[in-house]
């Protein structure tokens, strides 16, 4: 069967790289490796539609977080503006990220809502602190968001993506605690203490 | 940079694709196993890799500390970035604990950041330590499978990028140069 490397842009070897199923059927659940003799993990039966439904809030999340920094650079001015605009385009590459991690697995990825769905929950900017209030808050439910998928997901290149996605979620979060004057790094466990293993 | 035992140092290992578990041999505490993990056997040597470079962290930040550099970096100093590594020591360790094994005693260390002076060495040095741990952390997502241990492993691998987004601006550059943190070295 034909498979698809990890991004390389992950900088996973292609040796240990995990190499996935395109067009899974209904009830596939199995993953072939073909790279370099590598055997998949035992016990590690990736579960590609399970894998994509874990995906799917937190990708929805992140267009209603490309929605929610248009409205919060428009709020800001000077280089607060430009910093907001500059985390929004790493959002949209996130979504393009999470699309195309999706469709690696033979899924369907689902396209955003329109704006004002998003927009309906969001609060009044009516000044910059309100603004800069709002991307923590943006930060802190993409990191909930994110941590709750990588618990859950199946497959080795996806848990990886997502780590590298929410460790950048946790850098912009650090810079607009800093803009706002608070701790940038108030946690040594970005979204709390972990639980018991 | 300070030298590893076999006079390679751990981040060219870590460079070159040595990757956590075989860091880990480089350190002596575990026998590479080059395997996707999936067991509690491989979670134990991905775990002992990642804690003596934990430990290698905080003692890099106490360095800086006695140092007096970047007194201002997080608005706490080095000390307090050093507190949160050793957090992440305990977490890995209670982690060992779980898995049934043997905990992971601390070694003779070579000197944390080699006996570098000025401020913006130290903090490169730093930025280079961070960057390694974030790309072992990485690595350790793609052996290990999910669970708490991988959210445990994730919570600390996003604060190490806090770090790194610290010390960027401690050296003027871009907090958060890019949409993935892989631990690569900035440019």
């Amino acid at each position: 069967m034909k498979v698809a490397p990890p991004p390389p842009e992950l900088g996973l070897r292609s040796r240990r790289g995990f190499l996935l199923a395109s067009g899974a059927t209904v009830g596939l659940s199995t993953v072939l490796y073909g790279c370099g003799g590598d055997e998949p993990a035992p016990g590690e039966v990736p579960n590609l539609e399970r894998d994509s439904a874990v995906l799917a809030p937190v990708l929805d999340q992140e267009y209603a977080a490309i929605v929610a920094y248009r409205a919060i650079a428009a709020a800001l001015g000077g280089e607060a503006a430009r910093l907001a605009a500059r985390f929004g385009e790493q959002e949209e590459q996130h979504a393009k990220r999470l699309t195309a991690a999706v469709e690696r697995i033979g899924q369907m990825a689902a396209g955003p809502l329109p704006d004002d769905d998003y927009r309906r929950g969001f609060p009044d900017l009516a000044s910059a602190d309100d603004a800069l209030a709002f991307a923590v808050d943006v930060e802190r439910t993409a990191i909930v968001s994110y941590l709750a998928a990588s618990a859950k997901l199946s497959t080795a290149a996806l848990r990886a993506e997502i780590a590298a996605i929410v460790t950048v979620e946790a850098e912009q979060l650090s810079v607009l605690l800093l803009e706002r004057g608070l701790p940038p790094v108030p946690e040594p466990f970005v979204g709390g203490d972990p639980l018991p293993l | 940079m300070s030298i590893a035992p076999d006079g390679l140092t751990r981040a060219t290992a870590l460079r070159r694709g040595a990757g956590v578990v075989a860091a880990a041999a480089l350190w002596g505490v575990a026998p590479a196993n080059a395997a996707p993990a999936a067991d509690d056997r491989e979670a134990v040597a991905v775990v002992r890799g990642l804690i003596p470079l934990e430990r290698r962290l905080a003692a890099a930040y106490d360095a800086a500390a006695s140092a007096g550099a970047l007194r201002d970096l997080a608005g706490e100093g080095p000390v307090y970035l050093r507190d949160q590594e050793l957090r992440h020591e305990e977490a890995l360790g209670a982690a060992l604990a779980r898995l049934g094994a043997e905990p992971l005693e601390p070694r003779d260390e070579p000197p944390a950041l080699g006996g570098i002076g000025g401020e913006r060495e130290i903090a490169e040095m730093l930025l280079e330590l961070e960057s390694s741990m974030v790309s072992s952390y990485l690595e350790a997502h793609q052996a290990l499978r999910g669970g708490r241990l991988i959210e445990t492993l994730t919570r600390i691998m996003a604060n190490e990028g806090q770090h790194l987004a610290l010390l960027r601006i401690a050296v003027n550059r871009m907090p958060v140069p890019r949409a993935l943190e892989t631990g690569v070295r900035d440019s």
